[in-house]
């Protein structure tokens, strides 16, 4: 049987420390539940706080399983697929869309790497991709990226990434919300 | 911006709070859609039951147990992306407690030549205290906390060590943590600081990891 300890639930009842960034472990030993100590000694760095360890991380897995005093095994599930690919931006852009036109879409262009001035831009539709054209219309954000992939097979290719933003709608809820806080602020200033 | 390129990078961003994670699968993220239909169609999925989820993207991981939300990307050009899709999500989930956020950079760069990995090591942790004690000390790992400077509550951390994954090379860790009152229900509190830190947050680690490499 497989049984996983809420480390949170843990904290709060006041028996253990902060819990925060471990890895996700399954604990199979139920006896090891009862040792609220025991159950704390089995998970590495329990002083973090929301951090993770994934493949970005400085850990050789096979060398950072320790169980401690127990001999009940700590199963770590996954973290990341070591066959994951890197891309490193050379350039990246947050962009909108001023118009659509009949095949291209005339974008405003913010550059995030160099903090250079704004640039409007000519942008053909056949570059974005098919289901992100959906999502095209006058004010919709994107980001543009052009860099290096690394594929886990170790082959780099230049590559040119645009993602439409995808945000849900604001809720009526929360329109109605934003315009009570509208109005507070408005008496508050004094505003007629 | 990071004045080199570094070798390997990545971002997460970790949320505490208490979750239910049958609900964080693909095919909800497209149903809503925070994803595009045939990514959630391909995403391969590790383990989806009631204590944990964790599936992957081309460009994103997922996992999610009771006490834990984390997104993964090791590819740059979807920071921003994986930025909206917490928001996103949280926006829709909105009655979700939240109480702590990491906002994580992960980076490897690879150095010269072994000598110039060894100076780093030196600079960071100089050796006149530990060669009397040890033999031939060097550094495995150093982890420095600050206070947050923007009156939120929380800390930054900054974690240095060896890379194991490039040699000779440095790798950094860059824990930008948030925390709400206890008391705060749902997830507005914290979603609002993604979203109003995320520039300031991403500009900082890079301005600290450039700063210890002494390009600045």
């Amino acid at each position: 049987m497989l049984i996983l300890k809420p480390k949170l639930a843990q904290y709060e009842e006041g028996i253990g420390q902060d819990p925060t960034g471990d890895p996700i472990k399954l604990i199979t030993d139920p006896e090891s539940l009862l040792d609220p100590k025991g159950i704390l000694s089995c998970f590495r760095n329990v002083e973090e706080e929301s951090r993770s360890e994934n493949i970005e991380e400085n850990i050789d897995r096979k060398r950072t399983i320790n169980l401690g005093e127990f001999s009940s095994p700590v199963i770590r599930l996954p973290a990341i697929s070591r066959r994951s690919n890197n891309m490193a931006s050379l350039q990246k852009w947050q962009g909108y869309v001023i118009k659509v036109l009949n095949e291209a879409l005339l974008v405003r262009l913010i550059d995030l790497t160099h903090k250079g001035p704004d640039e409007e831009a000519e942008i053909p539709i056949e570059e974005i991709s098919q289901d992100d054209r959906g999502l095209i219309r006058p004010g919709a954000i994107f980001y543009w990226n052009i860099g290096y992939l690394d594929s886990y097979n170790g082959q780099r290719t230049r590559i040119s990434v645009i993602r439409f933003q995808r945000l849900p709608a604001w809720s009526k809820e929360e329109i109605d919300a934003a315009e009570r806080e509208a109005e507070r602020l408005q008496q508050i200033i004094g505003w007629k | 911006m990071l004045t080199d390129q570094p070798i390997i990078q990545g971002m997460n961003i970790v949320l505490l709070g208490d979750f239910n994670p049958k609900i964080f699968q693909p095919a909800w993220f497209a149903a809503e859609q925070l994803i595009r239909v045939p990514e959630a169609e391909g995403a391969d999925i590790k383990i989806i039951n009631p204590e944990v989820v964790i599936f992957d993207l081309d460009w994103l991981e997922v996992q999610v147990t009771r006490d834990r939300c984390i997104f993964t990307t090791s590819q740059e050009a979807y920071y921003e992306v994986v930025r909206d899709l917490c928001i996103g999500t949280f926006r829709l989930l909105r009655h979700t407690p939240l109480r702590k956020m990491g906002i994580n950079r992960d980076v490897h760069f690879r150095m010269k030549s072994v000598d110039e990995w060894h100076e780093f090591g030196h600079r960071l942790a100089p050796k006149e205290l530990w060669n009397s004690i040890l033999k031939n000390p060097g550094l495995k790992s150093m982890t420095i906390e600050g206070v947050r400077e923007d009156g939120l509550r929380g800390y930054m951390r900054v974690k240095v060590e060896p890379s194991t994954r490039i040699q000779p090379g440095i790798y950094f860790q860059i824990n930008d943590h948030y925390e709400t009152d206890k008391s705060v229900i749902g997830s507005e509190d914290i979603i609002n600081i993604l979203e109003s830190s995320w520039d300031q947050s991403m500009g900082k680690s890079e301005v600290i990891i450039n700063s210890i490499l002494g390009w600045q």
